[in-house]
């Protein structure tokens, strides 16, 4: 069996690599570990999909720091992460792309500009049908094209919050959002969107708006549950000649021209070093030794702000979100990050405050509260990384970086909330096993020595080897990454196409 | 020996202003209470507008949450889905509405804050309030 191109991994940046290459008129093979996401009542149940975690993996990753194991948020679905993500799709900032002095260090330039991405991500904002309102947020970057629908409207209790944050001298903004609402549309507009499945297939993911349709018209092979263990090098060592693949109970070896990794930043570093040989001896692509380094995961905060005196009956929250503090706060001259809307908060979905409050109270806290997500750049350290033990078994190192700004947005966020009149706030810090903005394990830059990837994500040791995902990240800015790595995968779609 | 961590009344006050301050940003009146970890009060307001028989129930509302060391609308549940009459306690001040919160530090219960006068929501959600001024 022989095709044109392999692409292992069917998210944010495989799923959308495909897509690209929809009329390429290449033998394109994508290869799934998982299998489609079955549309099942328990979609939107959250005792199923947060209590029991029906739809992570039940495999554990090991906290490399004490040797504890906890469970990734990892989805390994027809889709990927994106199959459950917040459909958050707003636009790296120009500055994004730039070197930019943090708190706690630098955040490195990319070997891209904004203006290299900008035409893609008009493309991919109309792949991915994105809603949104430009000119409200102070960061914006340029557009050359509008958005392609109309931001989500706010239901009246945000529209009150919206009001007060503006009359406070805030500037609130539309979150750029992916669901299909609009005139005939298949959104219904329900609270079961963020961290949830789509049970209506409303939410614009790499499943529904990519896979879906170019496998339905045969324009890819696509096999589902499917393993990749490794990838092997013909004699020379600049080539994969062949990708092993555990199908259907049997080892089988597939070859093509090209082979393209898009496994999720950990998953992707992790077939790279386990598919290590004698030319090869730290892992494919790794003369760098770079391969599995510089893990980021944003610094994430979950904050509940209640007013005792107003009930929160919104349906779909996630429509309102907060620049101001992105590179610079009161009193802070350096990037803070970004404050957004999070799905509304059902009793019991996140345990915010507990144990402090007790149970019966938690639910009259969740009527009354809105739930924001607060998300700082995370700084990329080399000692940050993820290995495979000797066991096969995924290892990750991790200490959060640049802290002090993270807390000093926690605490402008507070003030933020409480000046627009909702005195109780609750904070909750996440912790190592909230990684689904991972990215950054197999960096890409023009210096082989400093950088696994070229520009287009091509591996400078191997001339046919790709990563097509956040994995190529130098920096992880402090926005939601999905339109970003789709955005690249479009770019080095046409790369691979010759454009 | 036992050490125990005391509320002074300079605490109580503090919960007390911190619900006054929202009650008047709401415009409604309530009674406030703060107790020790007996139950006993330590200070009571009543806003203006208080409706008269919230003096006795917020009392109550702190008195059972710090005899309970849990909200007096957790007894109240209980007692409604196990299908036990209230008086079982032999204790009339007991009341099964919520707005009675435990005030836990370290993992004692070092006294319970109570708010009656409004929705049952409303004042479990501003007891809850009053608590976390203090320990929060």
């Amino acid at each position: 069996m022989s095709y044109d191109i392999i692409i292992i991994g069917t998210g944010a940046g495989g799923g959308t690599l495909a897509y690209g290459l929809r009329e390429s008129g290449m033998k394109v093979l994508v290869i799934e570990r998982g299998d489609y996401l079955p549309r099942e009542d328990a979609n939107w149940n959250v005792d199923a999909v947060f209590y029991q975690k029906r739809y992570k993996p039940t495999e554990q990753w090991i906290d490399a720091r004490n040797g504890t194991e906890f469970q990734p948020g990892v989805h390994y679905f027809v889709g990927g992460n994106t199959k459950v993500y917040g459909a958050a799709l707003p636009r790296f900032r120009r500055e994004d792309f730039e070197a930019l002095e943090h708190e706690g260090g630098t955040s490195p330039a990319w070997p891209i500009s904004y203006a290299d991405l900008e035409p893609y991500y008009n493309q991919v904002e109309r792949i991915y049908g994105v809603h949104g309102q430009s000119g409200d947020d102070p960061t914006e970057p340029p557009r050359s094209q509008p958005f392609p629908h109309p931001p989500v409207p706010h239901e009246s209790y945000m529209q009150d919050l919206s009001d007060s944050l503006k009359a406070k001298g805030y500037h609130p903004f539309y979150l750029p959002v992916g669901i299909d609402l609009r005139e005939g549309g298949k959104c219904i507009r329900c609270k079961t969107c963020d961290g949830f499945p789509c049970k209506v297939d409303a939410k614009a993911d790499a499943d529904t708006r990519c896979i879906r349709p170019i496998v339905e018209s045969g324009s890819v092979t696509l096999w589902t549950k499917s393993y990749v263990r490794r990838l092997l090098t013909d004699p020379s060592g600049r080539k994969v000649n062949a990708v092993e693949v555990e199908k259907d109970g049997q080892i089988l070896q597939v070859s093509a021209e090209r082979v393209v990794v898009a496994c999720g930043a950990v998953n992707s570093a992790a077939l790279l070093l386990r598919s290590a040989d004698s030319k090869h001896p730290n892992g494919l692509a790794n003369r760098s030794g770079l391969v599995g380094r510089h893990y980021m995961v944003h610094n994430n905060s979950a904050m509940a702000a209640i007013n005792p005196f107003k009930v929160n009956p919104v349906v779909f929250q996630k429509t309102l979100s907060i620049n101001d503090f992105y590179f610079k706060g009161p009193g802070f001259n350096y990037p803070m990050g970004n404050l957004q809307m999070v799905g509304k908060l059902q009793a019991g979905m996140l345990s915010l405050a507990q144990p402090l409050v007790p149970r019966p109270i938690l639910k009259e806290m969740a009527n009354r509260s809105n739930d924001w997500w607060i998300m700082s750049e995370d700084l990329p350290n080399p000692d940050n990384r993820i290995e495979v033990g000797s066991d096969g078994r995924i290892r990750v190192h991790y200490t959060p970086t640049n802290r002090v700004a993270h807390e000093q947005l926690i605490k402008a966020a507070k003030r933020m909330i409480q000046e627009a009149g909702y005195p109780l706030v609750f904070i909750e810090r996440m912790g190592i096993e909230t990684n689904s903005h991972q990215c950054g394990t197999i960096r890409f830059g023009t210096d082989p020595a400093h950088s696994v990837l070229d520009p287009f994500n091509k591996a400078h040791d191997l001339d046919n080897l790709y990563v097509m995902d956040s994995s190529f990240f130098p920096s992880s800015a402090a926005m939601n990454p999905a339109l970003t790595i789709a955005a690249q995968a479009l770019r080095v779609a046409d790369h691979l196409m010759g454009k | 020996m036992q050490q125990r961590t005391i509320l002074t009344h300079a605490d109580a006050m503090k919960i007390i202003e911190v619900i006054r301050a929202e009650l008047e940003k709401g415009g409604k009146g309530a009674a406030i209470a703060v107790a020790d970890e007996h139950g006993e009060l330590i200070a009571l307001l009543r806003t203006d507008g208080c409706p008269l028989p919230s003096i006795v129930i917020a009392s109550n509302k702190a008195w059972t949450a710090a005899r309970e060391r849990k909200p007096s609308k957790a007894v109240g549940t209980s007692s409604k889905e196990k299908g036990w009459p209230m008086t079982n306690f032999g204790d009339l001040r007991y009341t099964a509405w919520g707005g009675g919160v435990p005030i836990m530090y370290e993992g004692q219960c070092i006294g319970a804050v109570g708010v009656s006068g409004l929705p049952e929501e409303e004042d479990m959600v501003l007891a809850e309030m009053g608590v976390k001024a203090l320990v929060g």
